[in-house]
């Protein structure tokens, strides 16, 4: 069977191609991540605080800044409910003390921007036929990408930092 | 039939990978230019969604002498109905709502994350996800990525090995672990906000 493809070989088809390779390495990869944040921010594992454990950072946290009693007053901070497993800041910190759990998140965040904004890129592409059009939603989405990039990469190493 | 052919870009060599919806079945290679209702009619449950969207404004490109082309609500109806949702379709359909929710998703999440700057903050950051409305919408999340992953890993693996011959049983087996990843993974998170509650 013969087919003509439009654009064959062209720097347009390569790009095509690398974007069509991105999505599987950088899919491929996520598989890995996204189990381990999984597994890591909303498993009841050590990596939470217990009821009991999160008790006591709040008691800490007030005894430190009246703001933290306030906030727990107004209802802004709970306490965690029997048997729930609570993200807490002292536990992200003793996390990301080691650094390769700061470098598995960078990761992850960029894998999941990289995949992301190119699948979204795609999905627009498929909508948009104006070649103007769909060059400046490209150019935009790149934008977004590399804010996000730089919010998330700042938070990441910021935590424990000062 | 008034509908261009979009020209696959990529060599065989890449499979079908240029047009995702290609490789799941459903035939989106018709890009309706001015599509006539019967055109309309032709496709499948995407379609729905554009009916739906523009149902009121069908006839707003209408050209002087041509006919009312809006159909009875009855018409409009039956026709969304008769629509037949086969695996491909839905795999492609399921795969790209997922994908985009969960960038929608990522973006909130990375800006929310910024309060990791203050301890205070942050604590009550996590407490505004912290009630069963949340907790329900992250068994959702997990829902998604479950999908997503798996559909994923199955594209992959049919574009290496398979090809589409067994896209079906494919598809079911991708089914059946999103529900059960979905389950092992939910209840742990339910289980102190809606189940606990309920225990003597
Ligand atoms: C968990 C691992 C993941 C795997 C294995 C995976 C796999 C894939 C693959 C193979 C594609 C290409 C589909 C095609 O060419 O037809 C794709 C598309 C896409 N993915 Fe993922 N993905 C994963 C996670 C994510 C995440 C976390 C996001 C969001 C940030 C995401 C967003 C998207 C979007 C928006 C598309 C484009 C959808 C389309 O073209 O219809 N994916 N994914």
């Amino acid at each position: 069977m013969s087919q003509h493809y439009e654009n064959e070989g062209s720097a347009a088809s390569r790009s095509k191609a690398f974007v069509w390779l991105m999505q599987r390495v950088t899919g491929v990869g996520l598989v890995l991540f996204l189990v381990l944040h999984f597994w890591v921010q909303h498993m009841p594992t050590g990596f939470l605080a217990t009821a009991g454990e999160y008790s006591e950072i709040l008691k800490t946290l007030s005894e430190a800044s009246p703001e933290v009693v306030d906030a727990i007053a107004d209802g802004k901070i709970k306490e965690a409910l029997p048997g729930e497993h609570v993200i807490t800041y002292s536990k992200v910190l003793e996390r990301l003390r080691t650094p390769l759990w700061r470098i598995i998140d960078i990761l992850l965040l960029l894998f999941a921007l990289l995949h992301g904004m190119l699948g979204l890129m795609n999905v627009l592409g498929d909508y948009m036929k104006r070649v103007r059009l769909r060059k400046a939603v490209v150019f935009c989405c790149w934008a977004v990408t590399l804010f996000l990039a730089g919010q998330g990469i700042v938070v990441i190493m910021a935590v424990g930092m000062k | 039939m008034s509908y261009r052919k979009v020209t696959p870009v990529l060599p065989p060599i890449y499979g079908d990978a240029c047009s995702s919806a290609w490789r799941h079945g459903f035939v989106m290679d018709r890009v309706f230019t001015s599509a006539s209702l019967r055109d309309r009619y032709a496709m499948g449950i995407w379609m729905v969604f554009i009916h739906v969207l523009t149902y009121r404004g069908m006839n707003q490109n209408k050209l002087p002498g041509q006919s009312d082309t809006t159909p009875s609500f009855r018409t409009f109806l039956s026709t969304v109905f008769s629509y037949r949702v086969r695996s491909g379709m839905a795999a492609w359909i399921l795969h790209r709502v997922t994908g985009l929710s969960l960038v929608l998703y990522l973006a909130i999440h990375i800006m929310g994350l910024r309060s990791l700057g203050n301890p205070l903050a942050f604590e009550a950051y996590i407490t505004g996800y912290r009630n069963p409305l949340f907790k329900f919408a992250e068994v959702m999340l997990l829902g998604s990525v479950a999908f997503h992953a798996f559909n994923g890993l199955r594209i992959f693996a049919q574009d290496m090995y398979f090809r589409s011959e067994r896209q079906k049983p494919l598809f079911y087996a991708v089914l059946a672990l999103t529900i059960i990843v979905t389950i092992i993974g939910g209840l742990p998170i339910i289980f102190p906000y809606f189940i606990t509650p309920l225990l003597p």
